[in-house]
């Protein structure tokens, strides 16, 4: 505490009672969250549910897009295919589409991004909902990667 | 002062050095600022959404209907601007409230596609404590400024680690929940196309040290409140959440990138000791 000698207060009504009214209701503003149901989230106030669940198990079902390839393998369509940089955010668009029944609507504009980026020899665009074992994808085991199940939504071809 | 009221209101607006206060400010709006022109076009180009995508939150759930694109350059723009002038301490009362509700719309309407970014609602609250603080004249507005955004910095943390007990229970405390967030965050960032560690995967196997990290998880959030007992503590704090923030970026790969550059603990911390920093708030606030 070394330079509390200052210019002049200009700020108005700066007593210390006044401010400590507004750090308490800031804090009730931040505690607030806790108070609402559990998983709610808004910005910037949240009460941070993102890792929280404890029941997560390692069973899931991930929504995203896939490029198919010539030799009818896929590989994961990255998020800027899917129109942003954030993978969550990717997979939440996805999701979005496939619960509003516009997976097709979704699957033509990864295939025109995918068209224009000409990043891979890829031939279609898939939109799915694949489910996987956490546990067995990271074993190790020949095949461990493949989805237990997938449901293709909507498909494309990427024009050439 | 001498009543409890009167000591509690002595410990939420306490006297301060102004100089600290203008270092935490010009960090927290320097670093907002360099985030916002970094992601400019994150933020600015709103056409790369479908408008059925637009799940608005906050400030932005009056919107019935996303903007038109050009609108969402003109006010990602305008914010860095605004940033840059708060950065610099330019008429700082006009400026501070109109860049911190420029940066709260433009970052909550970037959240309003379907997923929130938690990274940033720290950075919001700060800048706005700053804006309240106004030209930070006076040792009290300045203590006030700080100890208030030590205070948001500390209850996030706090209301992270209450979410996780409340959510998570048991498993959070047994490691459990965080091995199965580990293996299943991997797993989808493979599986999007996204950067992912390699790490996860290995501890995600490891019982004993999912635990470890679960109870330090859980004693950097909820032991957050003790940052605000003695300087000592608070600096003991900064280091292991900042060492917290670390081993996520390791271990998830998601950057937490406000308090990884520190600026997140600007306020705990005795900042106005480097001497390059002191001469620049000298530059943007006359008398520090």
């Amino acid at each position: 505490m070394t330079d509390r000698a200052g210019p002049p207060a200009s700020s108005p009504a700066a007593s210390p009672r006044t401010l400590a009214t507004v750090t308490l209701v800031l804090g009730a503003l931040v505690l607030s969250p806790l108070a609402r149901a559990r998983g709610w989230d808004s910005f910037p106030l949240s009460s941070y549910p993102m890792f929280a669940r404890g029941n997560l198990g390692s069973v899931n079902e991930l929504a995203h897009a896939l490029l198919v390839l010539a030799d009818g393998t896929r590989v994961p369509a990255s998020p800027s295919l899917v129109g942003t940089p954030e993978p969550m955010v990717a997979t939440a668009i996805v999701r979005g589409h496939v619960t509003r029944g516009t997976a097709a609507d979704l699957c033509a504009s990864v295939a025109a991004r995918a068209r224009d980026a000409r990043a891979v020899d890829a031939m279609a665009v898939e939109i799915a909902t694949s489910t996987f074992d956490a546990r067995r994808y990271f074993s190790g085991a020949p095949g461990a990667r493949a989805p237990l199940e997938r449901t293709v939504h909507a498909r494309c071809e990427i024009a050439r | 002062m001498s009543g409890p009221v009167d000591r509690l209101a002595g410990w939420l607006a306490p006297e301060g050095p102004r100089s600290r206060a203008v270092i935490a400010r010009m960090l927290a709006g320097a670093f907002a600022t360099a985030y916002l022109l970094v992601r400019l076009r994150y933020f600015a180009d709103g056409e790369r959404h479908a408008p059925s995508d637009f799940a608005p939150v906050g400030v932005c759930a009056i919107l019935g209907a996303p903007l038109p694109a050009g609108a969402t350059w003109v006010i990602a723009v305008l914010t860095a601007a605004l940033g840059v002038a708060f950065t610099a301490g330019r008429r700082i009362r006009i400026v501070g409230p109109a860049f911190f509700v420029a940066l709260l719309w433009t970052l909550s309407y970037a959240s309003s596609w379907g997923k929130i970014l938690h990274s940033e609602n720290l950075l919001v609250l700060h800048v706005g404590i700053f804006a309240l603080a106004g030209d930070l004249r006076g040792a009290r507005v300045a203590g006030w400024a700080l100890r208030a955004a030590a205070i948001a910095t500390v209850l996030t943390y706090v209301v992270a680690g209450v979410t996780k007990l409340r959510s998570g229970g048991g498993a959070w405390l047994s490691g459990d929940a965080l091995g199965s967030w580990l293996a299943w965050d991997a797993l989808r960032k493979i599986e999007l196309g996204s950067l992912h560690s390699p790490l996860a995967a290995r501890i995600a196997g490891s019982p004993p040290l999912l635990q470890a990290f679960a109870l330090y998880t859980l004693a950097v959030e909820l032991g957050a409140p003790l940052a605000l007992v003695s300087r000592r503590s608070a600096y003991g704090w900064v280091a292991l959440a900042w060492l917290f923030h670390l081993g996520i970026a390791a271990t998830m790969a998601i950057g937490f990138f406000y308090p990884l550059s520190g600026v997140a603990f600007a306020a705990l911390l005795p900042v106005e000791r480097v001497a390059p920093l002191r001469r620049l708030a000298g530059r943007v606030a006359p008398g520090v």
